[in-house]
């Protein structure tokens, strides 16, 4: 990573951090300013981020979501947008404070990271690669957004909410539960082609569809997961709290099948 | 106590068994699959790993139980649609607003899923033949490293013969190892002279030949004893895995007659033109010999020379057949595409509420 992208990586990540802490003072202090402070520096996150992309994008020669980091700090680029596109139709947006938090510790996961950036090996160098690789991203940032919106939901039901801190910012907890559900299926539409795509790309690389990688297994665990919360949530009328526990829960296999298995197992997804 | 067997409650049911399979056999190693760590499961739980055996949990998706689990979500998956899209229609008499379409298309390309993906299952066929360059192997049962068909599969042999003619690199001058396969497919009708990597594989007729997902260096081992006698003279095939997160290059070969073990590892320090191995003697479990031995090198120990005058690579070459496999992917994209619509709808409906 050059010097240039360094210093963009970690103007990111403390945007990302004092947007949290911006955010945060909003149902403490009741201060509206302060939030929008927290939106602004989750803009220039964004910003900031877009143009890291961009450098790496030209340095390497493909899009930035090849290795393991790129594609955290993808994940994180597409969340943020997500989050900024819906702020053009709906303000205020309560979800920044769980959102900014995640995209905050992920960018730290993320340096932990191999940073080093290469040109595609061959076995890489294929369109389903971009395929694959832009929706598990994508998809990985809408069931974070599902996840924020449940985050938001279980929090406004706390003391802490009752109190009216969070109160008379959230918007209705119906409206709340509409969101997450409508993440929860977007995210599902993008992983599931992000499944299709790579067993597709795996047939012509490999001439097998589906190798039970722990990789493969995970994210196909994660989608019927999603598939469960939501038959469960049409078969016992589900309160909106188990609901949101359950969408938190599936979230966090998500990051597991992304990021978290190359830490356990030998995979055939070697890219970071 | 009565079973509905459309009911969405058993779907949850089936669906929450299905992924309790699937964590199981991410965390148990399964036959087949992933044999390494199995082989470390069975040390490391000793007689214990007899509890695992009986229950089948080392080979799930083989066991009875997991084929009734997925032949009941099948039949699920169809009554419950076909109950629900009927009580639909009585009321509405039409089944085309794109929210019916969208779940319909949806449910019903699962079963479609599940029926290509089990006759693709049945019929498929799929083999390894490890070559080392230079060798020439027939389709014959004997030819294959690793071969499985399915057991509708109508085995047949002497489709071709195929030879490796090199395993290239994008760069031959370091010797690093090659991803790309240059082999010649003599059929009955023709010869073909192609070249195949990962993501290009070559088609004839049905089948299709894979660059494999497995390659490594061999080299050319002589020994001889005393007197001048051959007592091994191959190429080996030195087996190549990931160790630590760094792949090694080791092997061993064994000639009986003298009780003779030879351990032989490619020095990682030393990939490139000057390639050199780090062999160890062992004779009745006493070592006789550990050193380093290069290309074109002789090395003595106990009256016994050691040479390794040519190297060469050898690969994995999968041949494959997956005859149902268009009706999987069609059922992949139009399940996705009935995901969309219902998607597409349920944002419609909100809008106009």
């Amino acid at each position: 990573m050059s010097s240039t992208q360094a210093f963009l990586f970690w103007a990111t990540t403390l945007a990302l951090a004092a947007s949290f802490f911006a955010t945060v003072l909003r149902p403490i202090f009741r201060n509206e300013t302060a939030y929008r402070w927290g939106v602004h520096l989750s803009l220039a996150a964004l910003i900031l981020l877009t143009v890291f992309g961009a450098m790496r994008w030209v340095q390497t020669g493909h899009p930035p979501f090849v290795t393991l980091f790129e594609s955290m700090i993808t994940a994180v680029w597409f969340a943020l947008l997500i989050f900024h596109l819906m702020r053009l139709r709906t303000t205020p947006l309560p979800i920044l404070l769980p959102l900014s938090l995640v995209s905050f510790l992920m960018m730290g996961w993320a340096s932990s990271m191999p940073t080093a950036a290469s040109p595609l090996s061959e076995a890489l160098d294929n369109v389903w690669l971009f395929i694959h690789a832009s929706f598990a991203t994508a998809g990985a940032a809408s069931f974070l957004v599902a996840a924020s919106f449940s985050a938001v939901f279980l929090l406004g039901e706390t003391r802490y909410g009752n109190l009216g801190r969070l109160g008379n910012t959230l918007p209705s907890f119906s409206s709340l539960g509409r969101s997450t559900l409508n993440f929860l299926i977007f995210g599902l539409i993008l992983w599931g082609v992000m499944i299709v795509s790579g067993s597709i790309w795996a047939h012509a690389a490999w001439g097998r569809y589906w190798a039970w990688d722990p990789i493969e297994l995970w994210s196909l665990i994660s989608w019927l997961l999603y598939g469960l919360v939501l038959h469960a949530r049409m078969a016992w009328k589900l309160s909106q709290r188990t609901f949101c526990w359950m969408t938190i829960v599936a979230a966090l296999t998500v990051v597991f099948a992304l990021w978290g298995v190359g830490y356990i197992y030998e995979t055939i997804h070697e890219y970071g | 106590m009565t079973i509905n067997l459309s009911s969405t409650r058993l779907a949850f049911v089936l669906i929450a068994v299905l992924v309790l399979f699937l964590v199981l056999s991410a965390i148990i190693p399964q036959r087949d699959i992933s044999e390494d760590q199995l082989l470390d499961w069975q040390e490391y739980l000793g007689d214990n790993y007899v509890v695992i055996d009986k229950l089948g949990l080392d080979r799930i998706y083989f066991t009875p139980t997991f084929f009734i689990v997925l032949g009941l979500l099948g039949v699920n998956l169809l009554f419950g649609n076909i109950k629900r899209f009927r009580s639909v229609y009585q009321v509405e008499r039409t089944l085309l607003k794109t929210r019916h379409l969208g779940s319909i298309l949806f449910h019903f390309s699962l079963i479609l899923i599940m029926v290509a993906v089990i006759l693709n299952f049945l019929y498929k066929y799929h083999s390894v033949l490890a070559m080392t360059e230079g060798q020439t192997l027939k389709d014959r049962p004997e030819s294959y490293h690793h071969e499985f068909h399915g057991p509708l599969y109508d085995n047949e042999y002497g489709r071709f013969t195929l030879s490796l003619t090199d395993v290239l690199s994008n760069d031959d001058a370091s010797l690093s190892l090659g991803n790309v396969a240059a082999i010649a497919v003599q059929s009955a009708r023709a010869k073909h002279e192609t070249e195949v990597s990962t993501n290009h594989p070559f088609e004839l007729g049905e089948l299709q030949f894979h660059y494999g997902l497995k390659s490594g260096y061999s080299p050319e081992f002589f020994l001889t004893d005393s007197a001048g006698n051959d007592l091994f003279r191959s190429f080996v095939r030195v087996a190549n895995r990931k160790e630590e997160g760094k792949y090694v290059h080791r092997d061993f070969i064994v000639v009986p007659e003298d009780n003779l073990h030879l351990e032989i590892e490619v020095n990682p320090d030393s990939i490139g033109p000057d390639i050199a191995y780090r062999i160890t003697a062992l004779q009745d479990s006493v070592e006789l010999y550990a050193g380093s031995i290069g290309s074109n090198d002789t090395v003595g120990f106990a009256g016994y020379k050691f040479t390794v005058p040519r190297l060469r690579q050898w690969c994995y070459i999968d041949v494959v057949k997956s005859p149902y496999l268009n009706l999987v992917f069609f059922g992949f994209w139009s399940a996705l595409a009935g995901l969309t619509l219902s998607f597409v709808s349920r944002l419609k409906r909100a809008k106009a509420a």
